[in-house]
C-alpha cells in the first residue's frame, strides 16, 4: 500500500473516532445536573416564560439525541455557533485562545524532548552507572510528582521567590514577544517534565537493547569511532518508539494544559473548556472537545508518517 | 454596588463559581514568604476573581462585573465606606411623604458620550432595570415619575418602602435612549455610557479588564473638589482575571499586581509580615449560616436546632482554625458595620448567652429532650450539603466534627458542584433532610438580612427561603420593617426579628465575614467598600469620600 493511500485510509478511519468522542462528550455534559439557561438565569427573577423561550432558542427542549443531530448538521459545515454564556461566536472565541495553547503545546514537547533524548542516550550509555540511577529517581519523580503542584512550586521558587519570571502572563505583549515566551517556560517545563520522564525511560531503554544487536558489534569491529556509532545508528534506530509515544504525549500535554492554564493563569484553550464545563455551555464543550479530538488524531497520524521516514524498512 | 440580597459563596455568587473549580485542587500553595521582584513591565492595578459576564449595570448580576462597572457608572446617591448614604449624581433629596420622593440632582454632570445628565436620563435609568435580571431593584417600589425640571425629579413610590435609597443605589444612571439588556441588546458591553471616573476601554476573556481615566468627570466642576482631585489619580485601571485566591497572593507578592481582592485567611499573617504589602480591611455585609430542614423529621422540633447551634464552636472557627480573625462571630442576621439601632454588642451578647451561643451543657439537655421527644435513636446520621469552597468546606468539616465526637451524631460533609448546589438549594433542598452551609450577601439596609430568606412569600424558587421557614409574627415584623421610616422606629423591629429567629432557629447565623484588600506600597490611604461589587471603587470615589495616592 502506498504511503498516501495509507494516509487516506487512516483519515477515514478518523471520521467514526470523532463522531464517537462527540457523542460522548455530548451524552456526558448532558448528564450533568443544571443547563446553561439554568446557570444564566441563577438567583434572578425571571419567570418561567422566559426561561422556556430560552431553552427553546437553544434547542434545550428537545430530545438529546436530536439535540446531537442539529449539532453534528452544523458541525459538519464548521458552523459551531455561538456561546451560550458570552453570546460569543465559538468559532471566534476557539481561535483566539488557541495561539495560545498551541505555544505552549509545542514549548512543552519541547521541553519534554530536549530533556528526555540526551538523558536517555546518556542514561543507557552509562546502564547501571550513577547517571543512570540518578536519571531514573528524576523520572520517577516527574512521573509520580502533580502536575498542579509542581507548577505552584515554580510559581513560588522562580517568580515569587526569585522574581525571575513574572506571576501573571504579561499578555500586554504579543503572543510571540520575549515577555510571553519567557512566561511560557514556565508551565510548559511543568507539563514537560511529565512527558521527558516517560520518553526518557523509553529512549534508555530501546536504546540500550539496539546497543547489544549485532551491528554495532559489527561497527565498532570495523572500527568506526564511538561517536559514530551511537549517534549515526544506535540513536537514530532506538528514535522510532520514541517518536511514536511522542506523538501521543501530545494528547497528555493537552490535558496537562487544561490544568495548567489554570494555575498560570494563562488565557488558552484550557481554561475556555474549564469554564465552559462549570457553566454548562454547550457549544463551546463541544467544539472544544471537537478539536482537541482532531488535534489528537491527527498527532498519531503524523507519528505514523514519522516511523516510515526515521525506518525506510517500514512501508504500509 | 449591589443591592437586593445574594447567596454567596464566599466573595460572590459567580465570582466564586470560578474560584470553586480551581481552589478545591489547587488551593494548597501561598505559604511562603514573598521576595518581590517582578518579573518585567509594569504592574498592573488589581484583580478579579472571575471573568466578569457583562459590562451593562442592568444585566450584571455577579460581583466581577459589578465591581467594573461600578469604575463607570454611579448612581444617585451611594453608600460610603461606612456604609452611610451620599449624595452622588443626586445633590440632596427630599421625603415629600411615605410614597413621595423628589431628588435634585447635580448640574454639569458629563456621560462619557459628552452630554449632560438631567432629569430625563434619571428617568429612563430607572425604568430600564424593569424587566431585567436585576428588575428587583426597582420592582419593590417605583410607581412612577415625574420630571419637575431639568435637574429635579420626583419618585413615586408604589408602596411605603423603607429599603428604597438602599435599592437605588442599585440603578447606574445612563443617558436616555440607551436600550434595555431586557431588550435583548447589549450595547454597553462594547462602550461605557457612565458618568463615572473611568470609562471601558477592552475586556479579554480569562485575562484582562482595561478602563481609562474619563477626562470630563465632573467632580471638578461641580464641587470646589475639596479634599479629593477633580480627577482619578491614575489613567488606567487594569485588573486581570486570576481565580485561585493563592494565585492572586502570589501575582501580588512577585509584583505582578499592585492590589488583590481575595486574601485567603490562612494568609493574612503573610500580608501582614510583609513589609511590602498592606492589608485592608473593612467590616462586610455578608454572613456564613447553617439552614436546618425545619419540615422534615426531627429538625421539625426547635431543640434539635438549638441544641446542634449550641454545639458550634464559633470562636475556634472565627479564630485560628479557619479564619484567622477574618471573620466576626455573629448571634444576629446584622454586621457590625449596619451598627446603631440595628446591631450593638450588648444585644448580640444577650442573643448568645439566651439562644444560640456555644454550651455543650444546655445542648446535652435540649438534644437529650429532643431526642427523646422525636422518639430517634443516637446517633442520629445526617449531612451537609456545601459547595466547592475551601474556606467554606473547612468550617463545615469542624462544624460536622464537632457533632459527630458527641454520642448524638453522625454527620457528614457533602461538597457540590456549584450549578449542582444552586439547584439543590434552589429547589429540593426545602424537601430533603440534610442541612445546608452558605453565605449571603446583603446590601445597606437591615430588610435585606432576613427579608428573602425568612418571609413565607419567598419560599424557592421564588425568593430565598431555602428550607420554608414561615413564622406569621415574623411576616408581619417584616413587614412592618419595609413599611417604616426611619432607623429609631426600625431598629427595635429589626432586633425583635433577630430575637424570634435566635429562639426558633430556622438557621443558624454563624459570623460576619470582614472584608479584605491587600495592596502594594505604591498605594497608599486604600479603603475596601463594605460590599464585594465595589471593590474598586476604594481607588477614587470622591462623592463616597474616597481617594488613593498612587505611586506607580
Amino acid at each position: 500500500m502506498s504511503l498516501r493511500r495509507y494516509v487516506a485510509k487512516r483519515l477515514l478511519v478518523t471520521i467514526p473516532v470523532l463522531l464517537i468522542v462527540t457523542l460522548v462528550t455530548f451524552m456526558m455534559s448532558h448528564l450533568l445536573p443544571g443547563d446553561p439557561v439554568a446557570y444564566m438565569t441563577q438567583f434572578s427573577e425571571i419567570d418561567d416564560e422566559t426561561v422556556q423561550q430560552l431553552r427553546a432558542q437553544y434547542n434545550l427542549n428537545e430530545p438529546i439525541w436530536k439535540q446531537y443531530v442539529l449539532w453534528l448538521g452544523d458541525a459538519i459545515q464548521l458552523e459551531f455557533g455561538q456561546s451560550i454564556i458570552s453570546e460569543r461566536n465559538v468559532t471566534e472565541e476557539i481561535l483566539s485562545r488557541l495561539p495560545y495553547t498551541v505555544l505552549l503545546g509545542v514549548m512543552s514537547l519541547g521541553v519534554a524532548l530536549i530533556i528526555s533524548i540526551p538523558t536517555g542516550i546518556i542514561a543507557a550509555y552509562k546502564k547501571g552507572e550513577l547517571a543512570d540511577e540518578v536519571s531514573r529517581v528524576f523520572a520517577l519523580l516527574g512521573v509520580s510528582l502533580p502536575n498542579f503542584w509542581l507548577g505552584l512550586i515554580l510559581i513560588l521558587i522562580f517568580s515569587v521567590r526569585l522574581g525571575l519570571f513574572p506571576v501573571l502572563p504579561p499578555t500586554s505583549y504579543p503572543l510571540l514577544s520575549y515577555n510571553m515566551i519567557m512566561f511560557t517556560l514556565l508551565p510548559a517545563v511543568t507539563i514537560g517534565t511529565a512527558s521527558s520522564a516517560l520518553l526518557m525511560r523509553l529512549m534508555r531503554s530501546s536504546m540500550v537493547e539496539e546497543l547489544n544487536k549485532d551491528y554495532v558489534t559489527m561497527a565498532r569491529a570495523k572500527g568506526l569511532p564511538e561517536r559514530t556509532v551511537v549517534i549515526k545508528h544506535v540513536v537514530r534506530n532506538s528514535m522510532i518508539a520514541v517518536v511514536t509515544v511522542a506523538a501521543l504525549q501530545i494528547a497528555f500535554i493537552v490535558n496537562g494544559a487544561v490544568v495548567i492554564e489554570q494555575v498560570f493563569s494563562y488565557p488558552g484553550i484550557g481554561r475556555l473548556l474549564l469554564n465552559a464545563v462549570s457553566q454548562r455551555d454547550f457549544p463551546i464543550i463541544q467544539a472544544t472537545v471537537l478539536m482537541i479530538g482532531v488535534t489528537i488524531v491527527f498527532a498519531n497520524l503524523v507519528a505514523d508518517i514519522a516511523y516510515a521516514w526515521l525506518d525506510p524498512r517500514i512501508r504500509y | 454596588m449591589t443591592n437586593q440580597g445574594r447567596l454567596t459563596k464566599g466573595i460572590s455568587r459567580r465570582n466564586v463559581l470560578k474560584t470553586s473549580a480551581a481552589a478545591g485542587a489547587f488551593g494548597l500553595a501561598g505559604c511562603v514568604d514573598g521576595g518581590g521582584g517582578g518579573g518585567g513591565g509594569s504592574a498592573d492595578f488589581g484583580t478579579l476573581g472571575a471573568n466578569a459576564s457583562t459590562f451593562d449595570p442592568a444585566a450584571s448580576a455577579d460581583a466581577s462585573s459589578s465591581s467594573c462597572i461600578d469604575l463607570m457608572y454611579e448612581p444617585l446617591v451611594g453608600f460610603d465606606f461606612d456604609l452611610n448614604p451620599q449624595p452622588v449624581l443626586a445633590r440632596d433629596w427630599e421625603r415629600v411623604d411615605d410614597t413621595t420622593f423628589r431628588f435634585m440632582l447635580r448640574e454639569g454632570v458629563q456621560f462619557h458620550n459628552g452630554d449632560e445628565m438631567t432629569a430625563e436620563d434619571v428617568q429612563h435609568s430607572i425604568e430600564r432595570y424593569q424587566g431585567t435580571v436585576n428588575t428587583a431593584v426597582v420592582a419593590s417600589w417605583y410607581d412612577s415619575s415625574e420630571i419637575l425640571g431639568d435637574y429635579e425629579i420626583q419618585l413615586n413610590l408604589s408602596q411605603p418602602y423603607a429599603p428604597f435609597l438602599a435599592d437605588l443605589s442599585g440603578v447606574s444612571i445612563v443617558p436616555a435612549g440607551t436600550t434595555s439588556p431586557a431588550d435583548g441588546e447589549t450595547p454597553l458591553d462594547d462602550e461605557s455610557q457612565g458618568t463615572g471616573p473611568f470609562q471601558f476601554d477592552s475586556w479579554s476573556q480569562d485575562d484582562r479588564f482595561v478602563a481609562t481615566k474619563f477626562d470630563n468627570y465632573w467632580w471638578g466642576d461641580v464641587n470646589d473638589a475639596g479634599d479629593f482631585s477633580g480627577e482619578a489619580p491614575l489613567d488606567e485601571v487594569n485588573l486581570r482575571v486570576v481565580v485561585d485566591p493563592s494565585a492572586q497572593f502570589n501575582a501580588i507578592q512577585g509584583g505582578d499586581v499592585n492590589a488583590i481582592n481575595q486574601v485567603p485567611p490562612m494568609d493574612v499573617p503573610t500580608v501582614e509580615d510583609d513589609g511590602n504589602l498592606t492589608l485592608n480591611r473593612n467590616d462586610g455585609i455578608t454572613f456564613d449560616f447553617l439552614i436546618y430542614p425545619v419540615n422534615s423529621g426531627p429538625f421539625q422540633n426547635e431543640k434539635m436546632r438549638r441544641g446542634i447551634t449550641r454545639m458550634i464552636p464559633r470562636d475556634d472557627i472565627v479564630g485560628d482554625a479557619v479564619f484567622n480573625g477574618t471573620a466576626v462571630k455573629g448571634s444576629s442576621p446584622y454586621p457590625p458595620i449596619l451598627g446603631d439601632p440595628y446591631w450593638d454588642e450588648d444585644f448580640e451578647q444577650r442573643l448568645l448567652d439566651e439562644y444560640v451561643g456555644e454550651d455543650v451543657d444546655a445542648a446535652t439537655t435540649l438534644l437529650d429532650e429532643a431526642f427523646s421527644e422525636e422518639g430517634i435513636e443516637a446517633p442520629y446520621q445526617t449531612e451537609i450539603r456545601t459547595n466547592e469552597n475551601p474556606v467554606r468546606q473547612r468550617w463545615c468539616e469542624v462544624i460536622a466534627n464537632t457533632l459527630s465526637e458527641t454520642e448524638y451524631f453522625e454527620v457528614s460533609v457533602n461538597v457540590m458542584e456549584w450549578s449542582s448546589y444552586v439547584e439543590f438549594i434552589t429547589g429540593p433542598a426545602a424537601e430533603t433532610s440534610d442541612m445546608v452551609a452558605l453565605g449571603w450577601t446583603a446590601s445597606a439596609d437591615p430588610d435585606s438580612f432576613v427579608y428573602q430568606l425568612f418571609a413565607t412569600d419567598q419560599f424557592t424558587p421564588n425568593g430565598y427561603n431555602i428550607n420554608h421557614y414561615s413564622n406569621e409574627e415574623l411576616d408581619s415584623l417584616m413587614q412592618e420593617g419595609q413599611t417604616t421610616f426611619g432607623a429609631d422606629q426600625r431598629g427595635p423591629i429589626y432586633k425583635d426579628i433577630a430575637e424570634i429567629l435566635a429562639q426558633d432557629v430556622p438557621v443558624t447565623f454563624l459570623w460576619h465575614g470582614k472584608r479584605l484588600m491587600a495592596t502594594r506600597d505604591v498605594i497608599s490611604d486604600f479603603q475596601v467598600h463594605p460590599s464585594a461589587s465595589a471593590d474598586y471603587s476604594g481607588i477614587y470615589s470622591p462623592a463616597l469620600g474616597q481617594e488613593i495616592e498612587y505611586d506607580g
